[in-house]
């Protein structure tokens, strides 16, 4: 070796050859992984969102359905009676895909709703009814309650 | 300029030297603060695949984490309870013992069960798929009982 002659250590072609390998295929797996995680909370993140509506939904129908103190009438997609507070008549409905209380919009998005009234007809002196309700919207989510009232 | 240092038995002055490079270009290089001290490939290699492994078992954790379906499949069977144990509240005389729900093509199976010891007992399961997704128990008076 003659003096000063530069000889400071650098790689072969093998190794960076090596090298480059090993990078590639650590960066198409962290690439991959990236993808599948970002499509996976995008997936949770939308579960998430329509749960979510869901509950608001469902909580939003129960008052509406709270609100009755008697049932006078009942069929499938329409069921009225006498409100809790106030006394006067009510009517909530389902139209389309809304369900709609009077003429204020309770819920949307609703692909299906139907009430449904259980009477205690074995009791003569037992006046309750239970009004049940269930709905599924249109994102698939199932909504469903029960309220007593008292029948006609 | 000292030119007389040797990098492979690093014999030599130990002060500050220079090395002219082989290009000639007049540029020079500090010869004692050249650092050979790195990693060799095999350990960056097996680091690499330390990470691979672990990065794996992270995303099987992620890609298995079922824990919103599990949310939502509770969030159904409990709203089913609640209407199951307002009808029993209601009517307590027509108590059924299994009653069954299809929702989303799910075939949910309420089971309502009933101990009278003293106080009456209701315990109400909602299942689907043979999982029971959630479970309620709640306590009645008898003077409702004997309506």
């Amino acid at each position: 070796m003659k003096n000063g002659e530069w000889i400071g250590g650098g790689f072969t072609l093998l190794e960076l050859l090596v090298a480059i390998t090993v990078t590639g295929i650590v960066t198409t797996l962290g690439f991959t992984f990236y993808l599948n995680f970002t499509a996976l909370f995008n997936r949770q993140g939308k579960t998430a969102a329509r749960l979510c509506n869901a509950v608001i939904v469902q909580k939003r129908i129960e008052q509406t359905c709270n609100g009755f103190s008697r049932i006078d009438r009942c069929t499938e997609h329409e069921v009225s009676g006498v409100e809790t507070s106030g006394g006067r008549s009510r009517r909530i409905r389902y139209s389309g895909t809304a369900l709609i209380d009077d003429n204020d919009t309770v819920a949307t998005d609703l692909s299906m709703f139907r009430f449904n009234l259980a009477e205690n007809r074995a009791d003569r002196f037992d006046r309750n009814a239970v009004l049940l309700w269930e709905g599924t919207l249109v994102d698939g989510e199932w909504v469903g309650g029960a309220t007593v009232v008292a029948a006609k | 300029m000292n030119l007389s240092y040797d990098y492979v038995s690093g014999a030599g002055p130990k002060e500050m030297s220079f090395n002219v490079n082989s290009a000639g270009n007049g540029r020079v290089f500090p010869l004692k603060e050249y650092n050979r001290n790195g990693y060799t490939l095999l350990e960056a290699m097996i680091s690499l695949i330390i990470l691979l492994v672990f990065s794996l078992a992270l995303f099987e954790r992620f890609r298995n984490d079922n824990t919103l379906s599990n949310c939502r499949r509770e969030y159904v069977a409990m709203r089913l309870i609640e209407r199951e144990a307002t009808l029993i509240r209601a009517f307590p005389h027509e108590m059924m013992p299994v009653r069954r729900h299809t929702i989303n093509d799910n075939e949910w199976t309420l089971r309502t069960y009933k101990t009278d010891a003293g106080v009456i007992c209701y315990t109400i399961t909602a299942e689907v798929s043979g999982i029971v997704a959630a479970r309620a128990m709640f306590y009645a008076r008898k003077t409702d009982e004997k309506r």
